[in-house]
């Protein structure tokens, strides 16, 4: 197994800036006796577009879900905006500037489309993402507001839960899995929504089993094999082949 | 004429006791709608509610709209902490211990109940409300207070139909209801959500407790008598369903009514075996799921 | 709706790898302690007066009841609040038979419980509709409809029920003294068929898949084991055994009435508080249970009402701190049944 990981400090010095975002160092998730995560180090910049890179299993998810304090025991730090949000309430943490979309989309079936909409934005900060706004940059939204999310499709219920999210007015958004179970036509559509996101100044964590898909949108990358970081690095100066033997652990 | 009278009679006693009935089942549609509970302890918080506004008007004396007002935000709170204090902590375990401890605490309020208050049977004086009656004809009566239970049990449904459906609240409600691991995920206050809930529950049963105790005499035991008939109205009308509840209970209630013409013994037994037949036939009830 | 017992009933993680201190000297006490406690019950005819003999003989109805419930919540996921009806079946089945057909008392004792067992078959088609706590309080408003049908029938005494005539409790002794030790002798046989043919049960083929449902539904169901019929199969096995508890006790109170027969507040709510208090989901459960019932009450028992909200209150206790009842806790400090039912290896 070939296990490169940068050191933080140098992952730090490729950023365009010194000051992190998010900071994570030392990270281990146990749930009862298993161990999901060991010894993680990531971080996030202002603005920057991370890939998070693995197989089923990996723990990409369970890295989401602590960073917003919903997975099982941590120990490490976890630093958003200098503070530490190690075992903060996630409704703390999420009006602070962080939000999630999560695996397979989540949204209440039996509620409308504006309503899922409705809870993102009560739950998030107040900023420049208030409904209408919403509604105007996802005309596509704007057309399924009445429709009840569990009557729409994968793609349609997995722009909704981007823009649930978006509506929280988040700093840094992480996307988990938005891929998972859509045509590649579809997905190419929600891909084209990341840099326009990024544009208005929203740092972006995205998760993908896709390594070409994560590569060519992200700035930075990490992948993940058993729980730990087996390589990271800058996503234009890594080949597809590299991050390949890290995702599969093969030497 | 006097035949068809008699039957109008006793299908518009039998609408009105519906009335009541769904007032009964009101609280437990919504704790198991959102909360995916069933209150074993139920109809004993009813009597519990019952015996506090006998205890604030009898003994204490007070007019009987300064007792609501007292009881009101009391039923509330009392929902709220036995969501906190106690179900939230065994919510996660799996269905038998919710089960299981609801059912204590309904042994419990049963007992309490009765050390303090004694075995009598109890009623709220409500006056002339009580006995007052309009006269349509010769063989039917419509009375003031059934009507006016009636009354309450519409508005009330029609109340928590808005809130539930066309409020912000609302929709946090639903939305815990869907999945409350979800709801967690976005940062919604699920643990406070559910509390609110079973407040409202608690504002329900108020309602509840109040017809009954002036329609219908109450003891410490009469507990698992109404949760029953508020089970019964709920898989009558269809699980989830809020008009529903209308339906099971005015079905109900003229099930009873029907039986009691023919023998007042056989009220009871009327509304078991119709609940069991649509049990049998139909097991999802009149309507299906909302 | 499915359960999911995996928190509340699962396996012995708290002593994997680990043989406690207490360990195999616990299980030798604790099998040494029900040894002895069986010679007891054996003895108990020669050596206690008629009063407490009495008691005893409501021991053991109450630790058959128990059993009975604890399979069908512990193993079964299926929590029953209406198994009173089927005690009672038992008691006016009994007095059918002895009084009105002139069976022989002795058989109709047994022949209560297959009454009991006639009776459950429509009773589960019914109520095995509903699910969960559903399916709880539907057997509950089964058991109203019986108690109050049974207040309807002539010849049994209507709404105040009626006494056994006295040739039924002559047969089985001249005097009250052998009755009594005649009558627990049939509580007795009850008692150890129940707990024997049980623990045969568990330990069998469908045993084992109703402790796999006990420890994790779906990976029960994941695995074949039919769900659907091992309800069935144990709902109806419970009955017989509630309807024989049922005759008895109908003959100790030479009485049959719908609220004594029929009684929720004995055969159901004392039951489940022994059950939940004793430990849900084993053997050695209902029996803790039962004593501590009995042990309690001989304190407590006077102030009736104080009696039930201290078993409440423990039985809310229980469920917030160990839901597995006094049993798990013993359990976790000797590290194996004292009443080997699983047949799977200790992990060491």
């Amino acid at each position: 197994m070939m296990t490169q990981q940068l050191p933080a400090s140098s992952a730090l010095e490729q950023m365009p800036d010194s000051h992190p975002l998010l900071t994570i160092r030392s990270l281990g998730v146990f749930y009862d006796q298993f161990r999901a995560l060991s010894d993680i180090e990531f971080c996030v910049g202002a603005e920057e577009i991370v890939a998070v890179i693995g197989a089923n299993g990996a723990g990409k998810t369970t890295l989401l879900k602590s960073i917003v304090g919903q997975s099982g025991t941590i120990d490490g730090e976890i630093t958003f905006r200098g503070r530490n949000v190690v075992g903060q309430a996630t409704a703390r943490t999420i009006a602070s500037g962080i939000a999630l979309v999560p695996e397979g989309r989540r949204l209440f079936p039996s509620l409308t489309v504006e309503e899922n909409l409705n809870l993102g934005w009560e739950t998030g900060r107040k900023g420049e993402f208030t409904l209408d706004v919403l509604y105007a940059d996802f005309p596509a939204l704007a057309a399924l507001r009445t429709r009840r999310a569990g009557t729409l499709s994968g793609g349609q219920q997995q722009l909704v839960a981007i823009g649930r999210a978006l509506l929280a007015n988040p700093e840094l958004l992480l996307c988990d899995e938005i891929s998972l179970g859509l045509s590649p036509r579809i997905v190419d559509e929600l891909y084209e929504h990341v840099p326009r996101i990024r544009a208005r100044g929203i740092a972006i964590v995205l998760v993908e089993q896709d390594i070409s898909r994560a590569l060519s949108t992200s700035d930075r990358f990490y992948c993940l094999l058993e729980g730990r970081v087996s390589l990271s690095g800058r996503s234009s100066q890594t080949s597809r082949e590299t991050v390949a033997h890290a995702y599969f652990g093969s030497c | 004429m006097l035949m068809v009278d008699q039957i109008l009679n006793v299908a518009l006693q039998g609408v009105l006791l519906g009335g009541l009935y769904a007032l009964f089942a009101l609280g437990l549609s919504l704790s198991v709608g959102v909360i995916k509970l069933v209150n074993i302890a139920h109809g004993d918080l009813i009597v519990l509610i019952s015996f506090a506004l006998f205890y604030l008007t009898q003994p204490l004396g007070l007019p009987l709209p300064a007792a609501i007002l007292i009881v009101l935000p009391l039923a509330f709170g009392i929902g709220y902490v036995l969501q906190v204090g106690l179900l939230q902590r065994v919510m996660t375990k799996g269905l038998l211990p919710p089960l299981l401890v609801t059912f204590g605490l309904s042994v419990i309020i049963q007992n309490g109940l009765l050390e303090t208050f004694g075995a009598d049977t109890r009623s709220i004086p409500g006056g002339a409300l009580q006995t007052a009656a309009i006269r349509l004809s010769d063989q039917i009566y419509l009375g003031v207070l059934p009507t006016l239970t009636l009354v309450v049990a519409v508005a009330c449904i029609y109340s928590l139909d808005l809130l539930i459906y066309r409020s912000r609240f609302g929709a946090r409600l639903r939305a815990v209801a869907d999945s409350p691991d979800t709801a967690r995920l976005i940062g919604l206050p699920v643990n406070r959500i559910y509390a609110t809930a079973l407040g409202l529950v608690g504002i329900t049963i108020c309602a509840a407790a109040l017809f009954l105790g002036l329609r219908m005499n109450f003891d410490p035991l009469s507990g698992p008598s109404r949760l029953i008939v508020a089970f019964e109205v709920i898989v009558l009308g269809g699980i989830g369903n809020l008009w529903g509840i209308l339906a099971g209970a005015v079905l109900l209630g003229l099930a009873q009514s029907i039986g009691a013409e023919f023998d007042i013994r056989l009220q009871l037994l009327s509304g078991h075996l119709v609940f069991l037949l649509v049990l049998l036939i139909r097991p999802e009830g009149i309507f299906k799921q909302a | 709706m499915a359960y999911n017992t995996q928190t509340l009933v699962h396996g012995d993680h708290g002593a994997i790898g680990k043989r406690r201190r207490g360990g195999d000297t616990g299980v030798v006490v604790g099998r040494a302690l029900l040894a002895a406690g069986c010679i007891f019950l054996v003895m108990s005819p020669f050596v206690l007066d008629t009063s407490s003999l009495q008691i005893s003989t409501q021991f053991l109805c109450l630790a058959t009841i128990a059993l009975m419930w604890n399979v069908l919540a512990g193993y079964t996921d299926i929590m029953t609040l209406g198994q009173h009806m089927f005690v009672g079946v038992g008691a006016y089945a009994f007095f059918g038979l002895t009084s009105l057909a002139g069976v022989q008392p002795y058989a109709a004792i047994a022949l209560a419980g297959g009454v009991s067992l006639l009776f459950a078959v429509p009773v589960m088609f019914v109520v095995f509709r509903l699910r969960a706590a559903y399916l709880a309080v539907g057997t509950w408003v089964v058991a109203e409809v019986f108690l109050l049908i049974a207040g309807r029938l002539p010849g049994f005494g209507l709404g105040t029920g009626t006494s056994l005539p006295l040739n039924v409790a002559k047969a089985f002794g001249s005097n009250p003294g052998s009755r009594s030790i005649a009558i627990y002798l049939a509580a007795l046989v009850v008692a150890a068929a129940a707990y024997s043919s049980t623990w045969l049960l568990l330990r069998s083929r469908l045993g084992i898949g109703l402790t796999a449902i006990r420890d994790n539904e779906e990976a029960a169901s994941s695995l074949g084991v039919d769900l659907v019929k091992s309800r069935i199969f144990v709902f109806l096995w419970t009955t017989p055994f509630l309807g024989m508890v049922g005759a008895i006790a109908a003959l100790q109170k030479m009485r049959i009435s719908p609220q004594a027969s029929f009684s929720f507040l004995d055969w159901t709510v004392f039951v489940i508080f022994i059950v939940v208090i004793g430990g849900i989901g084993s053997l050695e459960g209902p029996i803790i249970g039962s004593l501590i019932y009995f042990a309690l009450r001989g304190y407590l028992g006077d102030l009736g009402t104080w009696y039930l909200i201290a078993l409440g209150t423990i039985s809310i206790l229980v469920m917030l701190v160990e839901p597995r009842g006094i049993w798990a806790v013993v359990r976790r400090y000797i590290g194996q049944d004292i009443i080997p039912v699983s047949q799977r290896a200790d992990p060491t």
